[in-house]
């Protein structure tokens, strides 16, 4: 496949491996600093409610604690992704169980938590709503009464003060009563998605110190430095430059560290002391005081073609994001481009709504709102081909896009290698000739995912007096091997090996912008600053060494770290020479710079979701699922699973089956296991015994298929992939359940006694005389 | 109440003062600085904090530091010896086992027991052993196959 | 808090007896350290028992049956060869419990004590017919271990008592065994844990004696008598497995948590009694234990 690479391409070792297999990376839990103080926050036991007293005189007197901070410390600015919404600590109110309305520093981690026993709260309950339909009515509880007053960023957000609609967004195309008029067969049906947690198995980290000179100095295992960087200063009403974002090694984030979370408490704190603060995360507060992924209901009806052909789709997306956007205005911007999936339909009705309701917020989780619409798009696609007695591969590549299809918002697309997707895991588990056993069924399911737009990655890369190469981005490797392929994007473009390369680990104040590990979007957008740098610096290269060879620079090349005349190899210099030069002697340092650049994204119409092109690249992927039903207690055994990716362009083969293999399996744990419950607001399992992560022996080896359909804007053709194999697990294991006893279940989680209430209920439905 | 105890960790022995109630986790990443033994869930589920206990994978979350006197613990820091890494070290790296790496340490230390008493183990057996370890990142695939291929280097006699 | 770590049983007796309500039992930790991590319990004092060697041996003979002292490892047991020659069905049950890392120091004894719910050993230990020892400075008594389960996460053991010994009596190590448990993740705890241990008389159909274990769907693990009596002295078959299975599943008194609703539990109950019996029934000990 990339022969005609030697970098790229290829299965390299992590340029970090070392350091993480022997332990001796530094997480943000590891963080210390001389004279740092322990840090603890006091939540809200109250889903809505005024905060009338707040009374830690007694906390003060205990020995060892050194501050206490409270809504009134807080300078008051509010942050959040493209809707600005959340304090700090709670000003006045608090609108879910788990939010802070107290942080208290201390010696050491255990007096901290001694003094939050000190600390007494009297509140004023307000009506409470849980429930994202409800909260949508006239007459709900409004949660955010100064909405009309939050800053926003056009074309991302349509607010409705005066409800807890936060963002309404539409998609408009062509006439949908017609298509249903037309069509031989529609199907209407309801979806639910629960609420789950990240479970990075690093809690969030970081230590806060506030510097004399009114900087202040955060080590956090952040996904996005410059994101972090931008929240606090606006939180802190102080200019983005005076914070200091250092990124430590990331255990685990799948979009649970994107927001500004603890740093800010911390930051308070630290201000009053004048002492490096540090917090960690207990498990409980990750569960009752980070986020979730959105739980949704999304009614869909789809019509179609005796043929199959898609003729209509319309549906209402409902987004619960809890207490706060974090990103829900965003997660809904992105789903709503591509509601019925990624298929041809001629007409397209999408209405969005994100929704305020009294829970923990939701905010950025792998796959970013994917999930949820693929949960509805998938089991539309499966219930036509039932009504049809079509077959649900035949379905699918009837309507699948392929490269120049029109989507939904008029985008000619391109890079789709979705139909191979599909034919992939068809084979991978042979499909036409599979065997049908009882209790056993195959489910084969195919989506999509955007990489969201407006986002922004620059890369500096220079050439060191001894011929090597330094990396300098704000990419964060949350483990998806991010710093690996950068350094072999770069080796790649200036003709070097991966061991020339060092990466540099993200510091706002030294390495250059960047959106961060968001939207799977780091090895598009960091990759083309990485390539676009490394060709800077390699002209710069070139030319040094022109004048030093006495030769024009058009005749050079370089090869494993030497500069020489192309055909005349006894001429050349060392990059060590011409690093040692330019840096030494020349005063002529060489620093490659580069830049991901959006120049054609267009912000889709408000008023009809119409644009020609909303995402900087569109991914997509199939997944089929093998499952054993035990009809008698509904307990689902995943057999097989494959999944099937589209990612432009292997930059690392092996990267990209672990992030495949991962996030399959953390989509198994969606549908099958995982489920934050609530009472009321309040999370009834905190914790990792109630609340199930997949284990070693829970589920099969995941067969991952790499598809390159490349991209005509990616380094080197290369797509993301990040989020991608979390998204369509539910759905496959859904069909293959269906498949095996003939049940469907459209609400998640998809437990074992809702599989056996299916089956009963069906088992009494064919007992029904007639 | 604090009480001096000896604990030998990584062949060294240490001499410190810590409290009855502190797990034996807090006192190797705080008192000893091994933070290579990780926090995670604190409460005996995820595995993060595994250590070998007597040459057995245990959470040193769920073992008190005072109990755990007179015991051999040893820690990743002491697995790779003379900056030497072990065969599942090795294996973790190349088979790309690591992702985010912060569970990394506890899964090593689990098939190191398990390679020790059993040096042939199938697939199976490595998967029961370790289900006391979450993995977030990976899906176990990989890390699977990173335990049976330094196994049947460790049998070549390539490791130690 | 103290810690104390007692030489001898007369020592750890004599310091359980003197703090009383303020002292706590030490054994393998892994149920006691994630309850003062929670700070569901607050002790003075924790009187470790990992000196007491005495304690974790496993013995057998036929006149006394199998005898495993309270310290004994959940790992200890699952790989003894003893306790798989003799009560294999008590070693699966031991490798079926949590993690290798939590069965390497949780003990029986412990398991016991703490009663959590779902746990395996119980149901087990119920369907032997086992009994527990019980120490303090005021003697020794023995109990049936049904009756040290007294309610949700509460035993029969005084504070200043000390669980020693477990004994399996020699009649309940020949028959049929079986422990069949329903759970999500195999690291979870029992949804439904079902333990049966049946003897056939001679003619091969006729239930000669039946003991059942329940663990996971009430409040705390007990004796299914009703079920019990429903097959003991009957001729076996699957209708009257069946009806058996039925009873037990109308008398539970099933709990909801975030594992599952009692309504599901109920029905487990059902499921896994009618299979755990069968399993019992044909022998099929290896098919029934999933």
């Amino acid at each position: 496949m990339s022969a005609e690479f030697t970098v790229v391409g290829k299965s390299l070792k992590r340029v970090d491996g070392v350091a993480r297999a022997t332990g001796r990376i530094t997480y943000g839990v590891d963080m210390k600093l001389p004279g740092m103080l322990h840090a603890k926050i006091v939540r809200s036991e109250q889903p809505h409610a005024r905060v009338v007293r707040i009374d830690y005189a007694p906390a003060l007197r205990l020995p060892g604690v050194k501050a206490v901070v409270t809504g009134a410390d807080d300078p008051g600015g509010l942050f959040g992704s493209r809707m600005s919404d959340q304090p700090m600590m709670a000003h006045e109110k608090v609108r879910y169980i788990g939010e802070p309305i107290a942080a208290v520093a201390a010696v050491d981690e255990e007096t901290a938590e001694e003094a939050l026993g000190l600390i007494s709260v009297e509140y004023e309950p307000l009506p409470a709503v849980f429930d994202p339909c409800e909260a949508m009515q006239p007459g709900a509880p409004i949660i955010h009464e100064r909405m009309h007053e939050y800053k926003y960023w056009e074309g991302w957000c349509n607010p409705r003060p005066g409800t807890n609609i936060i963002n309404a967004l539409v998609l408009r195309k062509g006439d949908v009563e017609r298509g249903f008029a037309e069509a031989a067969v529609v199907v209407e049906n309801t979806y639910r998605t629960h609420a789950i947690q990240h479970v990075s198995m690093e809690p969030h980290a970081c230590v806060v110190q506030a510097e004399t000179d009114g900087r202040v100095t955060v080590w956090s295992c952040t996904q996005a430095p410059y994101l972090l960087r931008g929240s606090l200063a606006a939180a802190l009403r102080i200019p983005a430059s005076k914070v200091r974002v250092i990124a430590t090694a990331v255990g685990g984030g799948y979009g649970g560290k994107v927001r500004l979370k603890l740093e800010g408490p911390a930051a308070l704190l630290s201000m009053k002391t004048g002492r490096p603060v540090k917090m960690v995360y207990t498990r409980t507060e990750e569960f009752i005081g980070a986020v979730t992924r959105h739980p949704s209901v999304i009614r869909m009806t789809t019509g179609a073609r005796r043929d199959g052909t898609l003729l209509a789709c319309r549906a209402e997306v409902i987004l619960d994001t809890g207490a706060y956007c974090e990103a829900g205005e965003v997660v809904l911007w992105e789903v709503v481009q591509a509601t019925p999936g990624p298929y041809v339909v001629p007409n397209v009705w999408v209405d969005g709504y994100c929704v305020y309701t009294n829970r923990v917020s939701a905010g950025p989780c792998r796959g970013f709102g994917w999930p949820q619409v693929t949960w509805a798009s998938e089991g539309q696609m499966d219930a036509l081909a039932r009504e049809l007695k079509m077959d649900p591969l035949e379905i699918r590549l009837k309507n699948a896009f392929e490269e120049g299809s029109i989507s939904a918002s008029g985008e000619v697309l391109h890079s789709v290698g979705f139909k191979e997707c599909l034919q992939r895991v068809a084979e991978a588990v042979d499909w036409h000739k599979r065997e049908r056993r009882p209790g056993r069924g195959i489910g084969l399911i195919g989506f999509t995912k955007m990489s969201m737009p407006q986002t922004a990655s620059a890369a500096f890369v220079k050439l060191n007096e001894d011929g090597r190469i330094g990396l300098m981005t704000s990419a964060v490797d949350l483990g998806q091997g991010i710093s690996t392929a950068l350094a072999q994007i770069a080796a790649e473009e200036i003709g070097v090996t991966l061991e020339a390369v060092e990466v540099a680990a993200a510091d706002t104040d030294t390495t250059p912008f960047d959106s961060g590990a968001i939207s799977s979007r780091q090895t598009f957008h960091v990759g083309n600053a990485v390539k676009r740098a490394a060709g800077d610096l390699k002209q710069q290269v070139l030319a040094a060494a022109a004048t030093m060879l006495e030769a024009r620079p058009e005749d050079l090349e370089i090869r494993q770290g030497r500069v020489s005349v192309r055909g005349v190899p006894d001429k050349s210099v060392t990059l060590a020479q011409v690093g040692t030069a330019t840096q030494i002697r020349l005063g002529q340092p060489i620093l490659g710079r580069g830049a991901h650049l959006e120049e054609d994204i267009v912000m889709p119409d408000m008023a009809t979701g119409q644009s020609p092109k909303p995402a900087p690249y569109w991914k997509y992927a199939a997944q089929a699922v093998e499952v054993e039903v035990d009809s008698e207690t509904g307990k689902v055994v995943v057999q097989k699973m494959v999944s099937a990716h589209d990612c432009g362009r292997a930059i690392n083969p092996l990267s990209i089956e672990g992030q495949v293999q991962g996030g399959a399996v953390m989509g198994l744990g969606f549908a099958l296991m995982e489920e934050m419950i609530f009472d009321e607001g309040r999370v009834v399992n905190p914790n990792l015994m109630d609340y199930r992560v997949p284990t070693s022996t829970d589920f099969p080896d995941v067969e991952a298929v790499i598809v390159e359909a490349p991209h005509r804007d990616g380094p080197f053709g290369a797509k993301g992939v990040g989020e991608t194999s979390t998204i369509g697990a539910a759905a496959a294991v859904r069909s293959a359940i269906a498949d095996a006893v003939g049940v469907t279940i459209n609400e998640l989680p998809i437990t074992c006694e809702k599989v056996l209430d299916a089956i009963e209920a069906r088992t009494k439905e064919q007992k029904l005389p007639g | 109440m604090k009480y001096p105890v000896t604990l030998g960790v990584n062949g060294e022995s240490f001499e410190l003062l810590v409290e009855a109630h502190k797990p034996l986790l807090h006192v190797l990443r705080d008192d000893l600085n091994l933070t290579g033994a990780r926090r995670g869930c604190e409460s005996g589920y995820c595995g993060a904090c595994t250590v070998l206990l007597d040459r057995q994978p245990v959470h040193s979350c769920s073992v008190l530091a005072v109990a755990a006197v007179g015991k051999e613990i040893t820690t990743i820091e002491g697995l790779a010896v003379n900056r030497q890494l072990h065969p599942l070290q090795e294996a973790f790296v190349a088979d790309g086992a690591i992702q985010c790496g912060y569970c990394s340490p506890g899964f090593i230390l689990t098939a190191k027991a398990l390679l020790d008493g059993e040096p042939q183990p199938d697939s199976s057996t490595v998967r029961e052993w370790l289900k006391g370890n979450i993995c977030r990142c990976t899906g176990y695939a990989k890390i699977v196959s990173a335990v049976l291929n330094a196994a049947g280097k460790v049998r070549a006699g390539e490791g130690r | 808090m103290q810690y104390v770590e007692p030489g001898s049983l007369t020592e750890a007796l004599q310091t359980l007896s003197q703090n009383g309500e303020e002292g706590k039992v030490l054994a393998g930790g892994q149920s006691l350290l994630l309850m003062l991590h929670l700070g569901l319990v607050r002790p003075a004092v924790l009187v470790s028992l990992q000196r007491l060697s005495d304690l974790t041996a496993i013995a057998y003979d036929p006149k006394g049956g199998l005898r495993l002292g309270a310290m004994t490892t959940q790992r200890a047991i699952e790989t003894s060869p003893l306790v798989r020659q003799h009560c294999p069905m008590l070693a699966r049950t031991s490798s079926l419990i949590a993690s290798v890392h939590v069965r390497m120091l949780g003990t029986l004894g412990g398991n016991l004590c703490h009663n959590l719910p779902g746990a395996d050993p119980p149901p087990a230990l119920i369907a032997l017919d086992a009994t527990v020892l019980l120490a303090s400075t005021r003697g020794v008594r023995e109990l049936a271990i049904a009756e040290l389960f007294s309610g949700f996460m509460e035993t029969a053991v005084r504070p200043d008592e000390l669980l020693t010994e477990i004994r399996i009596p020699p009649a309940s190590l020949g028959g049929r065994a079986v422990y069949l448990k329903h759970c999500v993740r195999s690291v979870d705890p029992a949804l439904v844990g079902v333990a049966v241990r049946l003897k056939l008389a001679g003619d091969g159909v006729t239930c000669a004696d039946l003991r059942i274990g329940v663990g996971g769907v009430s409040p705390t693990p007990y004796r299914a008598g009703s079920a019990e009596k429903i097959l003991r002295g009957q001729r076996l078959s699957r209708d009257s497995i069946s009806a058996a299975s039925a009873v037990a599943a109308a008398e539970c008194d099933p709990i909801t948590d975030a594992h599952g609703s009692a309504r599901y539990r109920r029905k487990m109950l059902e499921v896994f009694m009618r299979r755990a019996l069968t399993g019992g029934w044909n022998g099929d000990g290896a098919a029934a234990l999933c």
